[in-house]
């Protein structure tokens, strides 16, 4: 079977930089459907470039992006394509338009000129899946920062995408909002749909099964998020990564001589670790 | 010298549908010199308490919001010196750049002062190099086309530009990768040392509130509900947990210990502090030697 997003050698560079200064460099990456992939990185490392590249929103200047076999050059498949894979950004307030919520989730249905029977019953949906449903009639300005970025999610899943492109979707959001809308896109992992998940938080990496590390344009990494919490600490700074807290604390314990043979990701499982050693 | 707010109640849209109470009953102290940290859920109070500290929102009765002895009741009168008293760097300050150039844009709060283009200058240039950004390459660049982290530096000169006393960032490394992060948490720090300028910080990053602040405001529904040292607030695990909080990674991990291993000591934040607690616990304990 084809990859869903298939990209191929793309090079990438901004209209106002010259033609050295990519922002992307030579990228190669396939992601099967159905996949949940995070895309970490320093700032301006490219991530957000990529993900903008895998729904039309930029066209490569080397290279080539295959979404679903579409080509995204081909302008007769922006659409269809756009409609494959939706985007959900840092900031919802910058993709909310509407004044209440219903309209706000209505609004792309009713660009597809859907039947408004279909669009009803595709908001209705939308809210059930993200929990707004009391909502309904709600202003969004109204809305907690976490209910917002749920808003932003109904609005996408409205358009029945096959993929959902996250760019640092919880970076506004305090510890509970945050819980709330990674348990939806973990629900929305179950359900299939293909999810790529930019973020810069390294405990939500863990939620991937597969992580792509981006460091100046290029990936420097691609595999499983454990195996790459277990490099040595130069090799992630050298990626603009910046360990966290937990693993500078079990990288001081391995120094003192304390085997850790597997990867430990969770403050729980570390202390379950230890209190078995003694 | 300092913040004082007493006994503040605060409700938006008061008597319509929408009717909120934002404050309930809130005290709060931020003494010349200190590091606040003010955490709490979205929707907690946070924003329009500190939306007090600088005019934003004026109180309802006399002496309940006053700054360095004057009285934000009395608005008309105190305001001009209150907003150059009391800088505030709003969340995701970068959407307020709009300058052609680097240069106008952090000057641009200095139109008021009747400044001499060399002084503006000055100004300006002192502005950034607290931010960590060279004057003479900035200067002319367009604050629209560079990065995240560079952007949210340039919004922050655009307030320090006006040498304020008080600095209060709401969430002011959110979005920002761990690099730019721990860079801009060392200029928040050297801006309290070098300038004494009291720093007010809201943040859901409790790992960085723990590296920063003298003393922790915790508020939910409106009211403050903990206040002290991190290493205080920070040992009340339980009750952050209830209000949804969640701890520094390194207490965490001790506080689970603790169940187990008796009397070692929770209190740390530091993640290397941590491990030296568990070794030299797992030594007592005759296991490591």
């Amino acid at each position: 079977m084809l990859p869903f997003i298939e990209v191929n050698q793309v090079s990438f560079h901004y209209p106002e930089s010259s033609e050295d200064q990519n922002a992307v460099q030579e990228i190669h990456l396939n992601i099967e459907s159905g996949e949940f992939l995070s895309i970490i990185g320093a700032n301006s490392s490219g991530k957000s470039t990529l993900g903008r590249l895998m729904n039309a929103l930029y066209i490569p200047q080397k290279g080539t992006v295959k979404v679903n076999g579409m080509l995204t050059s081909d302008l007769t498949c922006t659409i269809p394509i756009r409609k494959s894979v939706q985007m959900v950004f840092q900031n919802p307030d910058n993709q909310i338009v509407a004044t209440t919520v219903e309209e706000e989730i209505a609004f792309g249905p009713e660009n597809l000129q859907l039947s408004s029977g279909e669009i009803r019953q595709r908001v209705n949906e939308s809210l059930k899946l993200v929990d707004l449903e009391s909502y309904r009639l709600y202003p969004p300005h109204l809305l907690s920062g976490g209910q917002k970025q749920l808003l932003a999610i109904a609005s996408v899943l409205a358009m029945k995408p096959d993929c959902i492109i996250f760019d640092e979707p919880t970076s506004l959001l305090d510890p509970v909002n945050r819980r709330m809308v990674i348990k939806k896109i973990q629900e929305l992992d179950k359900i299939g749909i293909t999810i790529l998940y930019i973020t810069h938080r390294m405990d939500e990496v863990l939620l991937s099964k597969r992580s792509v590390v981006m460091n100046e344009g290029k990936i420097v990494y691609d595999g499983k998020p454990t195996d790459l919490f277990a490099l040595d600490q130069e090799k992630l700074i050298s990626f603009h990564l910046y360990p966290p807290d937990l693993i500078k604390t079990i990288e001081a314990l391995k120094k003192k001589g304390i085997p850790f043979p597997t990867p430990i990701t969770h403050a729980k499982e570390l202390a379950d670790y230890l209190c078995q050693l003694i | 010298m300092s913040i004082n707010i007493n006994n503040l109640s605060f409700t938006y849209d008061k008597g319509l549908v929408f009717e909120k109470k934002a404050l309930r009953n809130v005290s709060f102290t931020a003494n010349p010199g200190e590091i606040i940290g003010i955490i709490g859920q979205t929707g907690s109070g946070k924003s329009t308490l500190i939306q007090h500290c600088n005019g934003l929102i004026s109180p309802t009765e006399p002496n309940q919001v006053m700054v360095d002895d004057l009285d934000l009741y009395h608005m008309k009168k105190t305001i001009s010196i209150i907003r150059k008293k009391v800088g505030l760097v709003f969340q995701y300050p970068e959407a307020q750049l709009f300058e052609e150039t680097v240069e106008k844009d952090v000057a641009f709060g200095l139109k008021h002062e009747k400044l001499s283009p060399e002084e503006s200058k000055k100004r300006v240039e002192t502005a950034l190099s607290i931010v960590g950004l060279a004057y003479e390459s900035y200067r002319d660049k367009s604050p629209l086309l560079l990065s995240g982290g560079e952007k949210r530096r340039i919004a922050l000169a655009g307030i320090i530009v006006m040498n304020p006393q008080y600095l209060i960032l709401d969430e002011p490394t959110a979005g920002l990768d761990p690099f730019a992060k721990k860079s801009l948490l060392e200029e928040i720090k050297r801006i309290n040392r070098l300038q004494n300028v009291t720093i007010i910080m809201v943040s859901h990053d409790m790992d960085e509130i723990a590296d920063l602040a003298d003393r922790i405001y915790v508020m939910d529904k409106g009211a403050v509900v903990l206040h002290g040292t991190p290493a205080e607030v920070f040992s009340q695990y339980d009750q952050l947990e209830a209000l949804g909080l969640s701890l520094p990674e390194t207490s965490r991990l001790l506080h689970y210990l603790s169940k187990t291993w008796k009397g070692i000591d929770i209190s740390v934040i530091d993640p290397l502090l941590g491990a030296d607690i568990i070794f030299k616990y797992m030594q007592e304990q005759g296991k490591w030697n």
